[in-house]
């Protein structure tokens, strides 16, 4: 069965796990370790 | 005729722009670290862009969305996978914080400079400089052979007007400015190459009916176009999509970038502006491939290196046509600029100041090594325009594995340099040889299955380990130097704890 826009699901799936890279950017800026690592 | 008119008078627009940031930056350029790497003084948006307009050359703009339309949308996404996160955001993560602080603390600004420093070894340094100078030479030249070509097709010069006006402006820029030319310049050509990108794809989208409407076009032509792996066997999918990412850490205008911010805390805007218009200018550039198999199934199957160039005089009115072309045009500059300041810094540097003059005991001041470096980047890009103008035929069959090949040479001591104390000089020299030689081997007898940088980074990887435990451990206080277990460097200029 397709998926939105009659796009396969595999193919629909990786369009959105490549709009995740700027996300878990902005979440992992967040988190302890990387400010840690960032510190001045 | 009115094309070419309108399209050369935005180019030379835009060539005039970029002589003019050179000329702006030209007086703070006093010493070779502010040429090499603008005395580590740039905000997180310009190396982000810089970064990006580095890796992002013609082939993303042109080039690999012609291989799109060939492939599919399946194989689409999954290269831009490769780029957004492999190489916008990943290498944030794993290798530009240790990368920054290490050659902070070392007093190197050029890749060679700090393995020779982190390894204590003239001879790390001296063989990396030479294989940076001689790979990136055949670079130089390919990446104005293409910009030639794309002068000659979208702007109607020819082919020779195009290789001299790009180099020349490249030259002018780089030899005024150097570090700093070349990054804010990247930071310029990266918005220009955005806003192209923006300007072609809601209007090649509407024209292809929307996004239903163009995967059911592609549907039509052939089912294979929509899904994963569509029309490749999945070794060959993966490999292909993916490969270019990994190759961030043997990169060493990309390493540069990460040398040159100014402060730690900066990485974090860098990293978010860096994943952010990374995906989505490989999305908007890997997108034009797709529609354009949409819109025209079977037309360009034979010439796919003219898909985009079609669609977006096609699509477009002129005067925005004209933009995208610059677009291209900087995407070019920007790699050029780059890949030619590397191999100047590798020569000047690396070997001329580090290797020659320290044998010799001759000094020189920072005056004569700013003028020798402007010397060596004119040398470096007139040899570039004159090979590009009339090619020997080894230039292209060199500049077709060079960046693969430096990549597998240099991934392993620079990834070893910031995670493994015990890696030496010893193991680093059987890396870079290993990695370098079975990469060529690859290239050369084109062993089928697997592309040449796996076997040879894998090898590389492995020889480092193993040589290193089979020779003496590095010296203590080189390794406290450069895991902050000890102060840095004097000055941050020197920091030779240890040598061979």
């Amino acid at each position: 069965m397709d998926g939105p826009w009659g796009m396969p699901w595999g193919t629909f799936l990786s369009l959105v796990f490549l709009w995740m890279s700027p996300v878990v950017a902005i979440i992992v800026n967040q988190t302890r370790w990387w400010r840690e690592l960032t510190k001045d | 005729m009115q094309a070419n008119w309108v399209t050369l008078t935005v180019m030379l627009v835009y060539c005039l722009g970029m002589i003019g940031i050179g000329v702006y930056f030209s007086k703070r350029v006093t010493s070779s670290m502010e040429f090499f790497i603008a005395n580590r003084s740039l905000g997180p948006w310009v190396i982000a862009f810089s970064y990006l307009a580095t890796y992002y050359s013609t082939v993303m703009m042109i080039g690999s969305p012609g291989f799109v339309y060939l492939q599919g949308m399946g194989y689409g996404i999954w290269a831009m996978i490769g780029s957004g996160w492999l190489f916008a955001l990943l290498p944030f993560f794993y290798m530009a914080v240790p990368v920054r602080k290490q050659a902070e603390r070392l007093g190197a600004y050029t890749v060679p400079d700090w393995l020779g420093n982190r390894y204590g070894s003239d001879a790390v340094r001296g063989l990396t400089a030479i294989l940076i100078a001689v790979l990136i030479i055949p670079l130089c030249a390919s990446i104005l052979k293409g910009t030639g070509s794309l002068m000659q097709v979208l702007a109607g010069i020819s082919y020779g007007w195009g290789v001299v006006l790009s180099g020349v402006v490249v030259l002018i820029y780089l030899m005024l400015s150097g570090f700093y030319g070349v990054c804010w310049t990247d930071y310029v050509q990266a918005i220009i190459m955005t806003v192209g990108l923006l300007l072609v794809f809601p209007i090649a989208l509407y024209e292809a009916g929307g996004v239903s409407a163009m995967v059911q076009r592609l549907k039509d032509a052939d089912p294979a176009l929509v899904g994963i792996p569509g029309k490749l066997p999945w070794g060959q999918f993966i490999t292909l999509s993916l490969i270019w990412g990994f190759t961030v850490p043997g990169t060493p205008q990309l390493l540069t970038r990460f040398m040159a911010l100014r402060k730690n805390s900066m990485m974090r805007t860098c990293m978010i502006a860096s994943a952010t218009f990374g995906t989505l200018m490989i999305f908007l550039s890997y997108s034009n491939g797709i529609l354009a198999r949409a819109l025209y199934p079977t037309e360009f199957l034979k010439s796919p290196d003219l898909v985009v160039p079609t669609l977006v005089y096609r699509m477009l009115p002129l005067w925005i046509a004209a933009i995208f072309v610059s677009a291209a045009l900087a995407a070019a500059m920007s790699s050029l600029d780059s890949v030619a300041l590397v191999a100047a810094s590798s020569l000047i540097r690396d070997l001329y100041e580090r290797v020659i003059l320290k044998d010799s005991g001759r000094t020189v001041t920072e005056r004569q090594m700013v003028n020798w470096s402007r010397v060596i980047s004119v040398i470096i890009v007139g040899i570039s325009i004159a090979m590009a103008l009339k090619p020997p035929a080894i230039i292209f069959l060199l500049s077709a594995f060079t960046a693969g090949t430096l990549a597998a040479a240099l991934a392993s001591p620079v990834l070893y340099a910031i995670y493994w104390k015990r890696g030496n000089w010893q193991g680093a020299l059987a890396a870079t040889i290993g990695g370098t030689t079975v990469t060529l081997i690859w290239y050369i007898f084109k062993i089928p299955g697997l592309h040449p940088y796996v076997p040879g980074v894998i090898t590389s990887l492995v020889l480092m380990p193993v040589v290193s435990l089979m020779t003496p451990a590095p010296a203590k206080e080189l390794i406290d130097l450069a895991f902050e277990t000890s102060k840095p460097a004097p000055g941050g200029r020197t920091a030779r704890a240890t040598t061979t």
